[in-house]
């Protein structure tokens, strides 16, 4: 038997502050770094469009989403994905405490991206030679895109949590659940594979229509004044949503988590790291190709990173007029590379503890390598030197 | 069992990873007082068993109670009567250890659980110290003082203790603090699962435990 004749008392939680609850998470410059670098990216490509109003209009409208979506893991990762949710998962939490402990980042990521987007859009479209006017109306675009997003952003872990659970066989939920995953994840979590596409897809399609008010009423035409109607109802969706969105997260909170974490850990397959480049472990100090290999392991996508900076630093090195935006986006790119470096630092007493009775150094024994360092900053170096060289001969 | 409530309820639970079936359906029930050492080789499912307990592994058939609240529609209420010390305790960067037992009082609603943790711990001054500082054992005795600091109002009957090698890393003083912890907690009611090595029998053999044996797949 299982019910209790004496239930035991079982007091209200009173939920640790969420300052507290966000302490488990701390998050840093992954909700700024690649969104920077994107909008790096948009930025000389809007610069480059020349002063067309409705080829940069096209370009704002295919770049916001994709600004948008760049840095969206990092910004939603607090709600279901981080390790804190699992590891706080035991305790007697409402969901609503982690919900708001994760909000907090989601907030200043999206406060990043906006500022990036905004920042971006106004210079380029200033650049390009556009009348003020246009420039106002293009980063209206973007700003109205970036209003309905933040609005509707939490629907996207609300629906991963709702979605993310086991359902009975019979329900169309669980039918769905296995026709779109397509052998790529458990059932359970195919919902985190479409979920942030269409999040911002759906902000996109909301924003079209005041959009559209605002473009017509920059050209100087009379904007219908259904379209304003509609945009405003779209707003008002989306941030209605948002706001809702809390209710079915915590109706799946304490499911979704697990499963997406399992998932997660099928996913990655078997523990075997990847090869460093051989270059890169040059010389016989072992501290140095301890340290480079926990940079390379340690780094998302390094060799991206890497031959996404050479690249960079080789096109603005060959140009012929090099330009502050090319020039802002190899710098973009060098951070790219370098970043991770933040966290390397922070694995030092490790490899002091690891290395501390070992015949080394004292600085290797103290688990630091000038010669690692040396190593991971010569692509910097290199491309540093190709944006000399373009500028030198510029001048 | 009128008049209690049972800590532990397994009902044919069952766990697959792809086509391993990791545990099948496992039954087993945890009365009040009682405790339960799980047992078994490596891979034999003990971490995952736990887990499914715990609520951070779902299980995908089967059924599981604790202290009377059905684990998948009443979280909440399950959890506040779960007191679970996972294998390797994470703890956070940037909070002392008194401000982890803060934390630990807080998610259970035991506003005096912090101070009874830290005068259980005796750390002195250490407790004011970032807890990502403390030893392995120092650890592991924070983070199972923090189950204490959630132990307030009728702390045993109906609660379930779920504790994932508790002696592993901590010194003879410190073993013997636990224990008497766990003793404590049984006199109360309480029911506990322990996941425990050969090393850890002296320790565990005085709980007079019933010994849960899950087999290799």
């Amino acid at each position: 038997m299982v019910g209790p004749a004496h239930a035991p008392t079982i007091a209200r939680p009173m939920t640790p502050s969420v300052s507290l609850l966000r302490r488990f998470d701390a998050r840093g410059y992954e909700l700024w770094l690649v969104p920077a670098l994107v909008a790096a990216i948009g930025g000389v490509t809007l610069a480059s469009a020349g002063a067309d109003a409705g080829v940069l209009r096209g370009l704002v409208f295919v770049g916001g989403p994709l600004l948008l979506l760049s840095g969206l893991h990092a910004r939603l990762d607090g709600y279901l994905h981080a390790r804190a949710r699992l590891s706080l998962l035991p305790l007697p939490l409402p969901p609503a405490r982690s919900w708001a402990a994760a909000s907090g980042p989601h907030r200043v990521g999206l406060g990043w991206t906006g500022l990036f987007g905004v920042a971006t859009v106004a210079g380029a479209a200033l650049g390009a030679g556009v009348t003020t006017r246009q420039a106002l109306g293009l980063v209206g675009d973007f700003a109205w895109l970036w209003l309905l997003a933040a609005g509707l952003e939490p629907v996207i872990p609300a629906a991963g949590a709702w979605l993310g659970r086991r359902f009975p066989e019979e329900r169309p939920q669980r039918r769905w659940q296995e026709r779109l995953g397509g052998g790529w994840t458990i059932p359970e979590a195919v919902v985190h594979l479409y979920a942030p596409a269409l999040g911002v897809g759906t902000a996109a399609l909301l924003a079209m229509p005041g959009q559209l008010w605002l473009d017509l009423w920059v050209d100087g035409q009379a904007p219908p004044i259904e379209l304003l109607v509609v945009g405003a109802i779209a707003g008002v969706l989306a941030w209605g949503l948002g706001r809702v969105a809390v209710l079915a997260y915590a109706r799946g909170m304490f499911e979704a988590v697990p499963w997406v974490h399992e998932a997660v850990r099928t996913l990655a397959g078997p523990a075997v790291p990847e090869e460093v480049p051989r270059w890169l472990l040059w010389g016989r100090d072992p501290m140095q190709h301890l340290v480079v290999r926990q940079f390379w392991r340690v780094t998302p996508v390094p060799g991206l990173r890497l031959w996404a900076l050479l690249i960079g630093a080789a096109w603005v090195g060959l140009a012929a007029a090099p330009s502050v935006a090319a020039t802002a986006v190899v710098v973009a790119l060098a951070s790219a590379w370098l970043v991770p470096g933040v966290r390397l630092r922070a694995l030092g007493p490790a490899r002091a503890r690891l290395a501390g009775s070992l015949p080394l150094p004292p600085s290797a024994r103290a688990g630091r390598s000038l010669g690692a360092w040396a190593v991971l900053g010569a692509p910097v170096v290199v491309a540093a030197a190709g944006v000399v060289l373009a500028w030198s001969r510029a001048a | 069992m009128s008049g209690t409530t049972v800590p532990l309820v397994l009902e044919a639970v069952t766990k697959r990873y792809a086509a391993r079936t990791v545990l099948d359906a496992v039954t087993l029930t945890v009365e009040p007082g009682a405790t339960v050492v799980l047992r078994g080789p490596n891979g034999a499912g003990k971490s995952t068993l736990l887990g499914c307990i715990a609520g951070t592994v779902i299980p995908d058939e089967g059924r599981i109670a604790i202290g009377g609240h059905d684990l998948r529609s009443e979280p909440l209420a399950a959890r506040a009567a779960l007191r679970y010390l996972p294998q390797e305790p994470e703890v956070p960067v940037g909070l002392s250890g008194r401000e982890l037992l803060g934390f630990f009082a807080d998610a259970f609603g035991d506003p005096g659980g912090a101070e009874r943790a830290a005068a259980f711990l005796g750390f002195g001054e250490a407790l004011e110290r970032f807890a990502s500082t403390y030893s392995v054992g120092m650890r592991r005795q924070l983070m199972f003082a923090a189950l204490l600091a959630g132990a307030g109002a009728g702390a045993g009957q109906g609660r379930l203790w779920v504790l994932d090698e508790p002696f592993a890393g901590v010194d003879a003083e410190g073993r013997g603090k636990i224990r008497g912890a766990i003793e404590r907690a049984l006199g109360e009611g309480a029911g506990v699962v322990i996941a425990a090595h050969d090393r850890d029998v002296q320790d565990v053999e005085p709980l007079s435990p019933r010994v849960f044996e899950l087999g290799a797949t």
